[in-house]
């Protein structure tokens, strides 16, 4: 493999790359499905990046078991339907978050059972490891703005995101309810504590005030990094790993974590998946501390595991989620009443979207 | 979609009249192309239908009409829909028009050339050309330094408004409504704008009054099919629109991709596919769409349209006259003999860019897409050729592709050999048949067939993915086959057979051969609209088989990543290479 690749950037090098792209898929392909391998679906961008070097490229070296990733849906609860509905395990492994578990779950048996006898789930954050679900990563969303534009007068709360006179500037917000609810019932003066159950009239009374402002609704995590980063919007709420990427990149973006929610991501295998054994070596292979601090070299997000924190590199601490001066303005997002109402909050948010 | 009407020869002498028996015997051969588009068309979509006036317990209920009817925001997005396509039809004829005139004035050789600057973007497909955009619009992107260095003084927001969305649906199709236009104008008796200038009349006065009304049948025809595949589209709002530029197809994708809401996306299928045949049947009744499928010119109906018409153009031609020759006397003669070809040749570049806009983004060194992108680098052509992601897409769309060639070849080649050798009403009801998956919206065929593969365990299946593409790509190559048999000369046939030879080896010496271009084209074309299509990929597919359009799309919307630029140049790359070999292939009458 290695020698291949050598050959071929050699030969990409050196100018031959149209003849090599309408050959290469036949070769590659071939070479792909030689060893075992897994399917992970993840959420792509440097989330991929990360993992490929904290948990793909290590178990590849270790096990032999090579490593293939999918980017998920923004949305990828239908999509998990399908694969086990129909039986076609276009990944064995999958990120989720708990809202997308208990929303499953509403609609049947989706999940292979983990079985992970040598993991203890008092090494790890609380609710990090159930039966059906181990998560690896902890993070946060936000808001990103503009240092360039907004300069010294950025906005502080989702009350100043709401004041467009006294903070001009070109606005966007994330296209589901989730969480924009929540800013939406902050920026009316509703304490963070005291948001649950979420008044969703009030939300939207809210949302009427801003909503000739926001001139993009991004729909992934991509498209928010994107204008974000190409300064088509000035600010945004948005996940704090989106953002850092378009920080370490070099843009003049920052982030403000006031108000922000946090959640944690992690690994599923559909039921009836025929390499669920497989899939459960990766995932304890992930469940390690160290392995887990080395994603935060390209991804801010925080490790699951209690001592995961001990490894993380110095500079790379104060951009996390859990670093000392963040942790405390966030408050965890309640994934069981977004497993609840989701769909009928979405759906009305959607014709509110369109009116 | 594009050359369908466009090897069209209008009004063309029909095959030498065969013996009733031959031609009852023929016809017998459009009957697998019929029986294919009654299971995978007709059934598919009555079904949807059906489904949609049936309650949760099955019995006959309007309930889900009132549901939807209830809540204001479908007809709103009907409405959007609807006049998005309305304006981007109208900037496609107003804009495609000098093109299209342009191209009919030039020399055969240099049209030829000329005319692929057109197809080409015609076939790389609206994905690429859409995520271009994103870029070189973007608030800091490329289109607003040069307006910025224009003296413009704040940067312009392009993106995410409803005159882009507009604009670059238009651009979209422009390609379609060029080719469609362009037969008809080239049938025009050259020798009969001289005869009007030797008449006397001045020379706006013969183009409006002589020239136009004998366009006018390419331009009925292109107006109809820019605004029902302008309907179906969905690509540009999602990707360059914000909310309130919503159109039915995005709702469809939601309800049936996110909510699996079969029930509401039928409804929404049903209210789209009414709608479109209704407008479908006024178009009929005020322009004729014989045009369309290629009879004898447009009778331009009935008489108060046909008046009004005429006086409208003498109202222009009259208007145009005065100006220009006002110009003219300015400047001491008619001097706008460079002002066409400007306008055409500018109209093609702005096709143009941003197909050869992505290619070097394909080689930047950022992760992110940029315009101008910054350094030189393989990875991201690298990344797409280590990706099996990418490869399998890529695989996979080759051989879907390739199987929806070889049977859409063999369903229209016998059909187009069957209709094109009968003269009775069963050949024109044929015709129309296989006409039909262009008229249909191509998102509710999508959402049919994903309806009823669900029901038969084909969905999320290759070979449904296949069907699908066969039933959307046989117009196209219907018409190229029919044009070719029509083309040829049966006296041929019957001298062979007087000769001796029985039908199989006429077929097989004689008709196969002479006809052997149109059928290598036809197979081509199938393969391309395959190779390109997103719509029914992304339905049938269950967002697990993926082709190489649905993994672009989906790039573009969760990963904008540099890769997307590597593959689309390997789209470019194939499309390229087939199309000229089809190009090359299609005979010339």
């Amino acid at each position: 493999m290695t020698n291949f690749k050598m050959n071929r950037r050699t030969l990409l090098k050196s100018g031959a790359a149209g003849a090599m792209v309408l050959a290469a898929p036949a070769i590659l392909t071939r070479q792909a499905f030689a060893a075992d391998s897994l399917t992970i679906g993840d959420t792509g961008g440097p989330y991929a990046e990360a993992f490929r070097l904290a948990f793909y490229d290590p178990f590849e070296a270790e096990t032999g078991i090579r490593i293939n990733n999918i980017v998920l849906s923004p949305d990828p609860v239908p999509q998990y339907q399908m694969l086990v509905d129909t039986n076609y395990f276009l990944m064995d492994v999958s990120v989720m978050t708990p809202e997308h578990i208990d929303r499953l779950n509403r609609e049947g048996d989706y999940f292979e059972p983990l079985n992970l006898p040598n993991v203890n789930s008092d090494d790890f954050v609380q609710g990090a490891i159930t039966d059906k679900f181990a998560a690896v990563y902890m993070f946060a969303i936000s808001m990103g703005y503009r240092a360039d534009t907004l300069g010294d007068n950025a906005p502080e709360s989702w009350a100043d995101f709401w004041n467009t006179t006294q903070f001009p500037g070109r606005r966007s917000l994330y296209r589901s309810p989730i969480t924009t609810m929540e800013i939406a019932l902050l920026a009316d003066g509703v304490a963070i504590d005291d948001l649950y159950p979420l008044d969703i009239d009030r939300a939207f009374a809210s949302l009427d005030k801003i909503k000739n402002e926001i001139a993009v609704w991004w729909t992934s995590g991509a498209q928010s990094t994107q204008i974000l980063q190409n300064g088509e919007v000035d600010m945004l709420n948005i996940w704090n790993t989106r953002a850092q990427t378009v920080i370490d990149d070099g843009a003049p973006a920052a982030i403000s974590w006031v108000e922000g929610h946090y959640n944690l991501g992690g690994w599923t295998i559909p039921k009836g998946s025929p390499k669920a054994d497989m899939a459960r070596r990766f995932i304890e292979f992930t469940l390690d501390p160290e392995r887990q601090a080395k994603y935060t070299e390209i991804l801010a997000v925080s490790p699951t595991h209690l001592k995961g924190y001990d490894f993380v590199p110095e500079d790379k601490r104060g951009n996390l989620p859990t670093a000392p001066g963040h942790i405390e303005k966030l408050r965890p997002l309640d994934n069981a009443y977004w497993g609840e109402n989701l769909s009928a909050v979405t759906e009305r948010f959607e014709a509110w979207l369109l009116s | 979609m594009s050359n369908t009407t466009s090897t069209l020869p209008a009004g063309q002498a029909t095959a030498p009249r065969d013996k009733r028996r031959f031609s009852i015997d023929s016809i017998a051969l459009a009957a697998p192309g019929g029986l294919f588009l009654i299971v995978l068309l007709a059934i598919p979509t009555l079904s949807l239908i059906g489904l949609s006036f049936q309650g949760m317990d099955g019995a006959f209920s309007l309930s889900i009409y009132e549901q939807m009817f209830g809540a204001k925001i479908y007809i709103d997005v009907l409405v959007n829909t609807f006049s998005i396509a309305f304006q981007a039809t109208v900037l496609c004829l107003v804009f495609g028009y000098p093109v299209a005139y342009w191209l009919s004035r030039l020399e055969n050789r240099p049209r030829r050339f000329a005319m692929w600057f057109v197809l080409l973007p015609f076939w790389t497909g609206a994905l690429l050309k859409n995520f271009s955009w994103i870029v070189l619009l973007a608030r800091n992107g490329i289109a607003n330094s040069v307006l910025q260095s224009m003296g413009m003084e704040a940067p312009a927001d392009l993106l995410y408004q409803r005159t882009t969305v507009i604009f670059a649906v238009a651009h979209t199709m422009m390609p379609l409504a060029i080719m469609t236009m362009l037969p008809s104008m080239l049938a025009v008796d050259r020798t009969l704008v001289p005869a009007s200038r030797t008449l006397g009349s001045k020379p706006m006065q013969s183009f409006w009054r002589v020239f136009f009304p004998l366009s006018m049948p390419g331009a009925t025809a292109a107006g109809l099919l820019v605004f029902v595949s302008a309907i179906g589209f969905f690509i540009t709002p999602q990707l360059l629109g914000g909310p309130r530029d919503t159109v039915i197809g995005q709702l469809l994708i939601q309800q049936v991709t996110q909510m699996l809401n079969w029930r509401l996306a039928g409804a929404i299928a049903t209210m789209l596919l009414a709608v479109t045949l209704i407008f479908v049947l006024l178009y009929d009744r005020v322009f004729g769409i014989s045009s369309v499928t290629g009879g004898a010119s447009a009778k331009l109906s009935s008489g108060p349209v046909r008046d009004f018409g005429h006086r409208v153009l003498n109202l222009i031609a009259m208007i145009a006259t005065a100006i220009s020759e006002a110009f003219a006397k300015v400047l001491g003669g008619y001097r706008f003999g460079w002002l066409l070809p400007t306008v055409a040749i500018i109209t093609v570049l702005v096709l143009l860019i941003p197909v050869v806009a992505f290619i070097p983004m394909a080689f930047g060194e950022s992760s992110f897409l940029e315009f101008p992108p910054r350094g030189l680098s393989f990875r991201w052509m690298e990344t797409y050729l280590t990706s099996p992601v990418w490869t399998d897409a890529t695989l996979r769309s080759f051989y879907i592709a390739l199987a929806c060639a070889v049977l859409t070849a063999f369903i229209a080649g016998l059909g187009g050999y069957g209709v094109a050798r009968s003269n009775g009403k069963l050949g024109s009801i044929a015709f129309m048949g296989f006409m039909l998956p262009m008229i249909v919206p191509n998102i509710v065929i999508a959402v049919s067939l994903a309806y009823f593969f669900a029901n038969i365990g084909l969905l999320a299946t290759d070979i449904g993915i296949i069907l699908g593409h066969t039933v959307v790509s046989l117009p196209v190559v219907f018409i190229i086959v029919l044009t070719t048999f029509k083309a040829h000369d049966w006296r041929l046939d019957q001298a062979a057979a007087t000769l001796g030879a029985n039908r199989f080896q006429v077929l097989r010496h004689i008709t196969l051969p002479m006809c052997q271009g149109g059928l290598i084209a036809g197979f081509l074309f199938g393969f391309l609209h395959s190779f390109d299509e997103l719509t029914i990929a992304m339905f049938v597919g269950g967002g697990l088989r993926q082709t190489l359009p649905k993994q672009m799309w989906d790039d573009v919307i969760l990963s904008v990543s540099p890769t997307l630029a590597a593959a689309s140049l390997v789209v470019l790359l194939v499309v390229t290479v087939l199309f000229v070999l089809a190009e090359v292939a299609r005979p010339r009458a």
